[in-house]
């Protein structure tokens, strides 16, 4: 028997309110566990052209590497455009059936 | 024997190859690109996808194991790296051509940060495909300064003084064979591809070639340069004889306790000496 002991985060980025994440880029300078990503917005993409950061949804700001969340909620303070959203979870024992 | 070695080395180092530099790889790959059609979403759909396995670590446990390993089967056909020592990457420059530098793209996308002074630069753009890099600018955000193989070499070794690891990056299979296109220097705190290995056990990232291995104990002082210079946690100290205690299981062969230890005490051995570790990668 395990019993998993983990908080769930779940973070959600409105994309209408986080437009330039590049040239912002301030949840990302203050996370302590570097969970945000900002990507080049695929869609964007030209040969022979630069990618302005300053143009509206040139990057995209992502929040994959939840895992190493630490809950300090700084990202969401930070925000000029409360664009973030983080739901913790708190933990619950999960019970795991022992595997024959 | 990790599987590129025996696929394209024909038992050898696979990177050791001067074709693998070849005008012809990067001809390849473009031929195969325009016939195929369907090789760049490719490379956008794994990343969709790491990120997806990357989230399930934390949000869907149960679908994680599931996930992580369409990733990592995609991983070698799509974009790989391999830790390399200072030795090898020194014969890369020697064998690789036109070298350039360009600015670090994990950096871009995990920190925001575009390093513009050539004091920061720690990548390097491989390969006949550099040449035309300005086709696109929006990932050579930086550009890309064509420098010479006595430069690269001496800055290959101000890195490795730092305490960065030698990765080199390969960008899709073409006609069956890695097209090798960068070589990088990373730590953990900038690159995406040792956090995903080390923290998701994503295999964009193979370990090296060769395993640390304290050769002459007798000559270690205990300064423990060598704990404080490995990224992956495979070098403790060790109170018994005050010596360092190395986990071969965990170590990625990068060199870097081989070349901070002024004494000689640590060398490295081929992998394949081991029936074992020959085949963790």
């Amino acid at each position: 028997m395990v019993i998993r002991m983990t908080a769930k985060v779940k973070i959600t980025i409105d994309y209408q309110k986080c437009t330039t994440p590049f040239a912002c880029k301030k949840c990302i300078d203050v996370c302590p566990g570097d969970v945000f990503l900002v990507t080049p917005n695929p869609m964007m993409i030209r040969k022979y052209q630069p990618i302005d950061e300053n143009e509206p949804g040139s990057y995209l700001l992502l929040a994959p590497m939840v895992f190493k969340c630490v809950g300090c909620m700084k990202c969401v303070e930070v925000c000029p455009n409360d664009a973030l959203k983080v739901e913790i979870k708190p933990p619950q024992p999960e019970i795991e059936a022992p595997q024959s | 024997m990790c599987d590129f070695c025996t696929k394209h080395g024909t038992g050898k180092y696979w990177y050791k190859w001067a074709s693998r530099y070849a005008r012809q790889m990067y001809h390849r790959n473009r031929v195969e690109r325009k016939s195929e059609g369907g090789v760049k979403n490719l490379e956008a759909q794994f990343g969709a996808l790491a990120l997806q396995a990357i989230e399930a670590k934390n949000l869907e446990p149960e679908r994680f194991p599931e996930l992580l390993a369409t990733v990592n089967r995609m991983a070698r056909d799509i974009h790989t790296g391999q830790v390399i020592t200072l030795e090898d990457a020194l014969n890369i420059i020697d064998l690789a051509s036109p070298i350039a530098f360009i600015a670090c793209d994990c950096r871009r996308q995990l920190h925001g940060y575009i390093e513009r002074d050539r004091s920061k630069m720690t990548c390097l753009g491989l390969g006949i495909g550099m040449f035309r890099w300005e086709r696109l600018p929006s990932r050579y955000v930086a550009g890309a300064e064509f420098v010479s193989d006595k430069e690269a070499k001496e800055w290959l070794k101000e890195w490795n003084k730092k305490g960065m690891v030698h990765t080199l990056m390969t960008f899709g299979l073409r006609n069956g064979a890695p097209y090798i296109g960068g070589l990088c220097n990373c730590t953990y705190a900038d690159c995406l591809s040792i956090r995903w290995r080390l923290d998701y056990g994503i295999e964009q990232l193979l370990k090296g070639e060769r395993v640390a291995v304290l050769a002459h104990p007798e000559k270690c002082t205990g300064c423990f340069q060598c704990v404080a210079r490995c990224q992956f946690g495979a070098i403790t100290a060790n109170v018994r004889d005050g010596k360092p205690y190395i986990d071969m299981t965990k170590c990625f062969g990068c060199g870097l306790c081989e070349t901070g230890c002024k004494h000689g005490a640590i060398e490295l051995v081929d992998r394949r000496n081991f029936e074992v570790l020959k085949h963790s990668w």
